[in-house]
């Protein structure tokens, strides 16, 4: 079949043609590129669509965050309300367009929705309705006929579909599809720049409003802040004090039950070297002769009564000073500075103020090793062994052996407390130093006596380590530099 | 026999046409302008244009082998409650039989075809937009009148019937 | 022989939403008539028919390749009649991705996608293309 050949005219047409589309097309790209404003990248699109090229519906949908819906932003030529209206990815032109990110040209669809209707009521007919789906809407002309659909891609990423339809059965040319792929595609770069144009403009808002306010928000936060801090700092101190005064508090229960028994040793002397004084009294103003008074079994009795109860009187006041003296050794109240001090003393001043506690059934075993002094503030140290001390006799239950050791390592030495009690469980160990942590039951310890330990010798740019095995024991190992700094 | 039901049928159709093949198996298809069904009801008549295929008799002469096909709408059991046009036409059936006779259409043979040219009209004008020109151009006075016994007839309603034979 | 090849103006004939006719013959000589809402241009020698539904005419072009496909053009007082000869079936690649595209398209809007699935795009191979001009009523 022989192609009929065009004539001059016919050329010279198709070129008029041709350069008045060219003239079209640049003039749309010069004002699609003019501006960042969408509703005016818009309005030039749909504008063009209708007023140059004769197509009377259009619309553009854009993608929405999830990549599933489309959603109607700009239309023109439709009756009632199309923006909002949304297509599913995957449904329609306008859907299939999207999910396959290709051109589609459809024409004459009345006709196709006639014969599918026809399928469709054959298949109910015959009790198929089961895989019969309802049709979805789209928006758009109820009654199209011919309809292309485009998808606007910027760098390959889809941002939308645009979509012209007609309602007269006539098909749309390859040379109109030509042109409105070549609007849409200048559209889908306008409208990406816009948009990113947009979203630049909204953050430099939000942040010059944040300027505006942030000074504002500065003072309050750190007002906050600080609110914050000092009520955390109060917390902190009054836990602190709680500690100390639990701490304290047992302390003192042990002194008062140490100093009680001299005491209570004393008090029964009294009436002992009362009655012996008497009788010694008697028998000397009996004037008796010194034979008759060396002869006397009742007054050698008593003299001997009074030497006794001298002696007992002399323990027991060498007992209390000894008491008294590992009080203030152990609180070295007039020595709250650094000084070298030998830290065997303050051990054996802790354990003679927990001797009560020890003698139920404990045995203190101790290896001391040939320590130097030690640069310290020894007040701190002692409550440490205090801590470490009371912990170990707790965990004994009242029952086992407290190990003591110590020795010289190197520039600094290391002190060791070990128990046989119960031991501590893995994850228990973990957070043993935390402020706040204890097993010991709600409102039984403070649980930061640890913790306070942990800070001291860390103050003393030292170390303390613990190792536990359940049902075996527990050890602490105190590691101070003999001279810190 | 052809069911009364399909006879009611073919007095309502609009679109003919039919299929032949030569003796080289290669088929052709031919516009048929109008069809009666004979008063026994086994045979059927076909009209064809003036420009009807120069192959179509010298195929029947050859293997007599030939298939008529109509569609359109109906007022039987199948169609649409309220009626749908473009649902309705698509009804359709196929008549497979051997050629017997043809002849010169006469007058009777234009008025079949006069008030099937008037059927389509009234169907496709409104449902494909045809022009009255365009559908008077396809309905011409009948030039050849082919009558074939049916041997067997087939639903050809799209849809999931397609292809049963209907009992005859 | 040179190769057949279809003319532009088939294009618009093969679009314009007419149904077409496609006639077929079984291998026992038996010929068969059915419609067609639309038939594909794939290129200048070849057309290309939908295979939605397994029907008597794929069965006939199984057993006999040959086809002839009937194209109205109403307004133009024209029917353009094609024949091919079947050439291959695709289940991938443009031609078969352009249709399941279409068909996947109208499926969905109108409730049919469990119904219309393209399974295959038989390409047919055009033969011969002759146009019949009828004229006008009068």
């Amino acid at each position: 079949m022989a192609k009929k050949q065009p004539t001059a005219e016919d050329l010279a047409a198709e070129l008029d043609q041709k350069s008045a589309e060219i003239r079209i097309l640049q003039r749309v790209s010069s004002a699609i590129n003019a501006t960042l404003d969408l509703e005016e990248i818009y309005g030039i699109v749909l504008g063009t669509m209708d007023e140059i090229f004769g197509f009377h519906h259009s619309l553009i949908l854009l993608l929405d965050e999830s990549g599933e819906t489309l959603t109607v932003v700009a239309s023109r030529g439709y009756e009632g309300q199309t923006l909002g209206g949304q297509v599913r990815v995957g449904t329609g032109l306008i859907g299939v367009v999207a999910k396959k990110r290709r051109l589609m040209r459809l024409s004459n669809l009345g006709s196709q929705r006639g014969y599918i209707a026809a399928i469709r009521k054959q298949m109910e007919e015959a009790g198929r309705s089961g895989e019969l789906e309802e049709a979805a809407p789209v928006p758009g002309l109820p009654n199209v006929e011919s309809q292309i659909g485009i998808p606007l891609l910027s760098k390959d990423n889809l941002i939308g579909v645009f979509s012209v339809e007609s309602a007269e059965q006539k098909m749309f040319s390859d040379r109109e599809e030509t042109l409105v792929a070549i609007v849409a595609n200048q559209a889908a770069s306008a409208i990406h720049n816009a948009r990113l144009y947009r979203a630049e403009e909204q953050r430099r808002q939000e942040l010059a409003e944040l300027n505006e306010t942030l000074e504002d928000r500065v003072r309050a936060r750190t007002a906050e802040l600080e609110r914050a801090n000092r009520e955390l700092r109060d917390m902190q101190t009054q836990l602190v004090q709680r500690e100390k005064m639990a701490s304290l508090g047992m302390l003192v229960a042990g002194v008062a039950h140490e100093i009680n028994t001299p005491i209570g040793a004393i008090a029964a002397n009294t009436d002992l070297v009362r009655r012996a004084t008497e009788i010694v009294r008697q028998r000397i103003e009996d004037k008796g002769s010194p034979a008759e008074l060396a002869g006397d079994s009742r007054l050698r009795q008593a003299v001997e009564t009074l030497r006794q109860a001298s002696q007992t009187e002399q323990l027991a006041c060498e007992r209390v000073t000894s008491i008294v003296k590992s009080l203030r050794n152990f609180a070295r109240l007039d020595e709250s500075e650094e000084k070298l001090v030998d830290l065997h003393e303050g051990i054996e001043s802790t354990l003679i103020l927990l001797r009560h506690e020890l003698k139920k059934g404990i045995e203190v075993v101790k290896h001391y090793g040939d320590l130097p002094q030690v640069l310290c503030f020894p007040s701190q140290l002692n409550q440490v062994f205090m801590n470490l001390l009371n912990n170990a006799i707790s965990a004994t239950g009242g029952k086992g052996t407290i190990t003591i050791t110590t020795a010289r390592d190197g520039d600094g030495v290391v002190l060791r407390f070990a128990d046989t009690g119960g031991g501590i469980s893995p994850q228990n160990l973990k957070r043993i130093f935390d402020p706040g942590f204890t097993t010991k039951g709600v409102g039984v310890g403070t649980g930061l006596g640890l913790s306070i330990c942990y800070r001291i010798i860390q103050h003393h740019q030292g170390t303390i380590e613990v190792s536990s095995e359940v049902d075996k024991g527990t050890e602490f190992t105190l590691r101070l530099p003999i001279q810190p700094h | 026999m052809i069911p009364e039901e399909i006879v009611r049928f073919l007095e309502g159709a609009t679109v003919g046409f039919a299929a032949t093949r030569d003796a080289h198996l290669v088929p052709h298809i031919h516009f048929v302008a109008g069809w009666i069904v004979g008063d026994d009801r086994k045979t059927i008549t076909c009209f064809f244009p003036p420009n009807y295929s120069k192959v179509l008799m010298p195929s029947l002469q050859d293997n007599g082998q030939f298939a008529l096909t109509v569609l359109g709408s109906t007022s039987g059991p199948k169609a649409s409650k309220p009626p749908r046009p473009d649902v309705d036409f698509h009804e359709c059936y196929q008549f497979k039989g051997d050629y017997a006779t043809s002849r010169l259409a006469n007058a009777a043979d234009a008025a079949v075809v006069d008030r099937k040219g008037e059927s389509f009209r009234k169907l496709f004008v409104p449902l494909f937009g045809f022009s009255e020109e365009a559908c008077a151009a396809r309905f011409k006075k009948p030039a050849l009148a082919m009558t074939f016994p049916v041997r067997e007839i087939f639903d050809q309603t799209p849809g999931p019937g397609a292809g049963r034979r209907v009992e005859t | 022989m040179g190769e057949v090849r279809l003319p532009d103006e088939i294009r618009p004939v093969m679009e314009n939403g007419i149904p077409a006719q496609v006639g077929t013959c079984s291998a026992d000589g038996i010929p068969n008539a059915t419609d067609i809402s639309r038939v594909y241009y794939v290129d200048s020698e070849h057309l290309a028919l939908s295979n939605q539904f397994f029907s008597k005419t794929i069965r006939n072009i199984r057993e006999n390749p040959r086809a002839c496909v009937n194209l109205n053009d109403l307004e133009a007082f024209t029917c353009w009649v094609v024949h091919l000869e079947f050439d291959r079936s695709e289940t991938d690649g443009p031609i078969f991705d352009t249709m399941d595209m279409q068909i996947e398209a109208i499926a969905s809007m109108t409730g049919m996608s469990n119904v219309f699935k393209l399974k295959a795009a038989d390409i047919y191979r055009v033969t011969s293309v002759e146009k019949i001009e009828y004229g006008p009523a009068s």
